[in-house]
């Protein structure tokens, strides 16, 4: 990265390979910016420790303590020997000024997120259950890059686990496998070990959108 | 394709909402109006953009659908910036970024909250908890470095919490076998254990004094586990070291801890003094003021902290 962050070296902080920069659920309100090294972003879900992204030089993590006081969403581990600047609120904008780029960035993984969230939000206010799960399943598929073929075909693979789906759906394990063992009854979806298979998609298009209509209607 | 300035007629349409995002564009002249439906409400929102003002620009940046529909309001003037044209317009210009970051942020932190109020109960694992069962998970696996490390955050934030005890025990073991087995990073050169480092009050206190926080943090936590009967002032100087160390987050909810646990400890006053300080580190000033004043009536009459708390409630005014 062709920065110059020299001034900010009072910041740095260096952590051996295999270090936890931080802990999911432990507070926190500094954000990094990754100068050497390579940092893993990792979750555990039961027994599984998940890995959700690997960072390089020039990336930064942390940034959601300096919008709201909730406690970290995943653990940070240095995979080797990692040198980070590290800021806080007052700072932050110091080097946000001072960098634009970092700036940019910044701003277009806000955009992302806004749009994540709205999505998300927009799954949450279905209140038919069998809608909710539908419309995960929408949202998952409207990330895959997919070839012709597979457009037209309405068929959709999602190597997304139970617990998965049913924390976008905002429901418990429980109920969410309930629910996909309605639409596996329909022969609308098939579970399998590994992965799960939506039918149709266009299907689960139709049935969601008549969801949120008649909702509306409802509620107006 | 280069900025472009482009002559809307009234009632004319910019964008449609659910239109995919190419560009982004600015109002030269005229009036715009962005129609969106709230998504809480399901009410129909009219945002007018000022003159100057940048549209369209989330959209843009993630080639996403827009959310909302641009109309033309009055004949207007509308300048057309294909995204790569505007990052080069904003990468000289760090005023308008940081506007649009605090803008950005604003959202995001409002559709946060919105979908956490959505989210079933059982969805928000209680935090305590949660950092347990991530140290629990690496002390299963054998992955002791890990494990120490998140059970040693648990004890800075729960010095009391439900699994202490088990806490304790279970970072006795993995220091006692950090960098011996298990670990996925076996390719770095292995560093012999680290020779299992006691602390005496008296060292951590020293190392305080020479401004090394974040080893003081580390020295007062591991006396605070091994010297029952310095405890309560390990604990409470572990929490000084956190604020030193800026980490306002952290400081009020280790302090927090304490006092629960505590509710008649003798160094309230300075407690709060550390949380209200916290509180205006992270920018809540009401939180700070409330804290500094409960401060202000418990701390001794000639401490610094009195006298810190009383000139930072004066320049709040009000107070």
């Amino acid at each position: 990265m062709a920065l110059d962050l020299s001034v900010f070296n009072r910041f740095a902080v260096t952590f051996k390979a295999g270090s936890v920069i931080f802990c999911e659920y432990e507070p926190g309100d500094s954000f990094y910016l990754i100068q050497s090294g390579k940092v893993k972003i990792v979750k555990i879900f039961g027994d599984i420790e998940k890995t959700i992204d690997i960072l390089q030089p020039g990336e930064f993590f942390g940034e959601m303590a300096l919008l709201e006081e909730a406690p970290r969403s995943a653990t940070i581990i240095a995979v080797e020997e990692t040198k980070l600047l590290e800021f806080n609120r007052e700072n932050f904008e110091i080097l946000m000024q001072g960098n634009p780029q970092i700036a940019l960035k910044l701003l277009k993984l806000f955009s992302k997120r806004i749009y994540d969230q709205k999505r998300r939000f927009q799954i949450l206010t279905l209140e038919d259950v069998l809608a909710r799960v539908a419309d995960v399943f929408l949202m998952l598929s409207e990330g895959q890059v997919l070839d012709e073929d597979e457009i037209e075909d309405g068929r959709r693979e999602f190597y997304t686990s139970i617990d998965d789906i049913a924390h976008w759906a905002g429901m418990s394990p429980d109920e969410c496998r309930k629910t996909l063992d309605q639409f596996v009854s329909q022969r609308r979806v098939e579970v399998f070990e590994n992965k799960i298979v939506v039918k149709n998609i266009n299907d689960f298009k139709r049935f969601v959108s008549s969801s949120r209509n008649k909702q509306e209607k409802a509620d107006s | 394709m280069p900025p472009k300035a482009i002559s809307f007629k009234a009632n004319s349409i910019v964008y449609f909402k659910g239109d995919k995002g190419e560009s982004v564009y600015i109002l030269q002249k005229g009036q715009v109006s962005l129609n969106y439906l709230d998504i809480q409400t399901g009410q129909e929102m009219h945002d007018f953009v000022q003159t100057g003002e940048f549209f369209g620009v989330k959209a843009a940046f993630g080639k996403y659908p827009h959310d909302e529909t641009a109309v033309v309001l009055v004949d207007s003037t509308v300048i057309q910036f294909s995204v790569e044209d505007f990052e080069q317009l904003l990468s000289s210009n760090s005023r308008i970024i940081m506007k649009m970051l605090k803008v950005f942020s604003n959202q995001l932190r409002r559709i946060h909250k919105q979908v956490r109020s959505l989210m079933s109960g059982d969805e928000q694992v209680d935090a305590e908890k949660g950092l347990y069962s991530v140290g629990e998970y690496y002390f299963k696996n054998k992955k002791h470095d890990k494990a120490a490390d998140a059970f040693n955050r648990y004890m800075i934030y729960y010095p009391a919490g439900r699994y202490v005890d088990e806490v304790r025990r279970k970072i006795e073991y993995s220091e006692s076998q950090r960098g011996v087995s298990g670990d996925d990073f076996s390719q770095a050169p292995q560093q012999p254990a680290p020779p299992k480092t006691a602390y005496t009050m008296e060292q951590a206190v020293s190392i305080r004094n020479s401004g090394n926080y974040p080893e003081a943090l580390k020295a007062f936590v591991r006396v605070a586990q091994s010297f029952p009967d310095h405890r309560i002032f390990a604990e409470f100087e572990a929490g000084i070291c956190l604020y030193k160390l800026k980490k306002g987050n952290e400081t009020i909810k280790h302090f927090t801890e304490i006092l629960k646990r505590n509710p008649a400890h003798d160094r309230m006053g300075e407690a709060l003094y550390y949380i209200g300080k916290s509180y205006l580190m992270i920018e809540d000033k009401e939180k700070a003021r409330g804290f500094l004043t409960k401060s202000s009536s418990l701390l001794p009459q000639d401490s610094p902290e009195i006298r810190d708390a009383a000139l930072i409630l004066e320049q709040m005014g009000g107070a």
